[in-house]
């Protein structure tokens, strides 16, 4: 099952050789796409050739279907996939510089790569400039710091911040897809300039709807491994795929950056729970759950519920319990403390150096110099929060 | 407009990019990028040649202390190289291998070459400020359903739209 490599089933060294075969394929494509030349490029905002919106869109809702498919049939890990955390602000202007760039310069750094590839040369003063744009980045850093590091919001998906389902969002990119892809066939054809775009000859608009739609409807009805909206039959006693989980690194995530997305709950018994505990964490024994005073933990609204213990067997207790209670936002940490121990404290990927990708790795090292750093962050809290200093990292690409 | 068979169906192209995505993060959990090669190459370059200027730059340093300081050792430099050959093999097959400056209709060579460069520094620049680029922050991003990846390409996108009109004497 993957990924591979996070999970530890490929080794790091042949990550490397597996990056450069992708890269191979990925380039090729790109170029028979037509993508090693700016007047392809930029044909999409100029409306005579659509090509990057549809080779992007197909690609992207190809990607977004295989992945929750093989999800689904156990293939592929989601929770160990990399998400680009969001920061709103930097997200935005940086994109809108991209913009710009793009416009003015008719490439993007991964179809400057296949031009130059090609031998253009305009695409080659790109890389050149993008060399420039990375050091004056590098250099005016002090200055963008605060910026690049605003409202960090984590790794969210779209649907949650849509506030909508997962199946009901893919249904919806593929309709949009499939609507752009004929209203940009009609443009391109209506669109005369003072040149002669090239465009290949093809006819596969029938066969692309009826996959599209049908693929479509197949997410709509696909159950969602970690979906807020559980099951309102609390009567029922919960099967291991109801149950919903979040991973060590969404929790330490929440931890570190303080975003605030979960109430921690400590399920063990108390003298476990004063030895060591996740941070702010809250101790609430499964016969105590349907006690009034802990309610406020279960219904706050934008706020999970995680239960966790060493294992995962009293967290799961806990987790009916609270299901027939009627509390719907209630969820397990996966592989318990114990799971959590072995991979913050105990895991041997630390001093190797870090992928670029490899995020997940990167950051758990710096959440236990976090954890080492202050005894009190695995301690219960007696009194309001003690407030930490915040220690910063960047994230992607 | 030309049609002809000398480029593939884009959504043939677009299928089998998506499961080259796909493919990524199978194997290496994380999706593709360009922009991270190039600052890869870049901060390596910078501590190879001058140490102590790299040390007290928060933006150097942390990727230093996260990644191996031979630029030969990063994911997306292996990707980037991969990109390179694979582009050379395709363009080989369709006969575009050519040395030559492409420019619009109505651009001289120089203005190409000026905004080339200025295009390609706002867009190295812009790929840190926004964490990836159309490949890394964009089509990746969209394909896990994150919401950072749609909101970059939407901020690319739509800003390129916006100020299109503007530079159309470029291209058109």
């Amino acid at each position: 099952m993957g990924p591979l490599v996070p999970l530890g089933l490929i080794s790091q060294d042949f990550d490397y050789i597996v990056a450069f075969f992708l890269g191979i394929a990925f380039g090729y494509i790109l170029e028979q796409a037509g993508f090693s030349t700016s007047k392809k490029l930029v044909g999409v905002f100029y409306g005579y050739d659509f090509v990057v919106l549809r080779v992007f869109f197909t690609a992207a809702v190809t990607a977004v279907i295989g992945l929750i498919f093989m999800d689904f049939i156990g293939f592929i890990d989601f929770s160990q996939l990399y998400i680009n955390p969001l920061f709103i602000e930097s997200a935005v202007i940086g994109g809108a510089i991209m913009g710009l760039g793009f416009i003015l310069g008719g490439f993007c750094p991964g179809t400057s790569l296949v031009a130059v590839a090609t031998g253009k040369i305009d695409a080659m003063v790109f890389v050149i400039g993008g060399t420039i744009g990375v050091f004056a980045f590098g250099e005016l850093y002090p200055m963008l710091e605060g910026l690049y590091m605003s409202s960090n919001l984590g790794p969210v998906f779209v649907f949650n911040s849509l506030g909508i389902s997962k199946g009901v969002f893919v249904l919806a990119l593929v309709i949009m897809a499939l609507a752009a892809f004929v209203v940009t066939d009609k443009i391109e054809k209506k669109v005369k300039y003072g040149f002669k775009p090239e465009h290949p000859k093809y006819n596969m608009a029938k066969p692309a709807i009826g996959l599209g739609l049908a693929l479509g409807l197949v997410i709509l009805f696909l159950p969602d491994s970690q979906h807020s909206d559980l099951s309102k039959d609390s009567s029922s006693s919960v099967k291991e795929s109801k149950i919903t989980y979040i991973s060590i690194e969404q929790i330490a995530f929440d931890i570190y950056y303080k975003t605030g997305k979960y109430h921690l709950i400590d399920t063990r018994p108390e003298a476990e729970y004063n030895r060591f505990c996740l941070t702010n964490s809250i101790n609430i024994i499964p016969e105590n759950i349907s006690k009034l005073e802990n309610r406020p933990f279960f219904t706050h609204p934008n706020k999970t519920a995680v239960f966790y213990s060493n294992d995962e067997n009293i967290s799961k207790q806990a987790y009916e319990i609270a299901l027939k209670k009627g509390y719907n936002s209630v969820a397990i940490m996966k592989s318990g403390l114990n799971g959590f121990k072995e991979k913050v404290f105990n895991s041997k990927e630390i001093t190797t150096a870090g992928v670029i990708g490899d995020a997940n790795t990167i950051f758990i090292s710096k959440f236990r110099d976090y954890l080492n750093s202050d005894t009190s962050l695995t301690k219960p809290r007696t009194k309001p929060k003690v407030i930490v200093k915040a220690k910063k990292i960047q994230g992607g690409c | 407009m030309n049609q002809n068979n000398k480029f593939m169906n884009p959504y043939l192209a677009g299928f089998l990019l998506g499961l080259i995505v796909i493919a990524s993060y199978y194997f290496s959990g994380r999706g593709l990028g360009a922009s991270g090669a190039i600052k890869s190459v870049v901060i390596t370059g910078i501590n190879a040649v001058d140490n102590n200027g790299i040390t007290d730059n928060k933006f150097y340093k942390e990727y230093l202390d996260t990644h191996d300081k031979s630029p030969l050792k990063a994911w997306l430099v292996f990707l980037a190289a991969g990109v390179i050959i694979g582009g050379i093999i395709s363009g080989a097959r369709g006969g575009r291998l050519q040395l030559k400056l492409e420019h619009g209709p109505n651009m001289k060579p120089r203005m190409r070459i000026a905004m080339a460069l200025i295009g390609g520094l706002l867009f190295g620049f812009g790929a840190q400020l926004g964490r990836g680029c159309t490949s890394g922050a964009a089509l990746s991003g969209m394909s896990v359903l994150s919401t950072a990846g749609f909101v970059t390409m939407m901020a690319i996108f739509g800003t390129g739209f916006a100020v299109a009109w503007f530079f159309r004497k470029f291209w058109i």
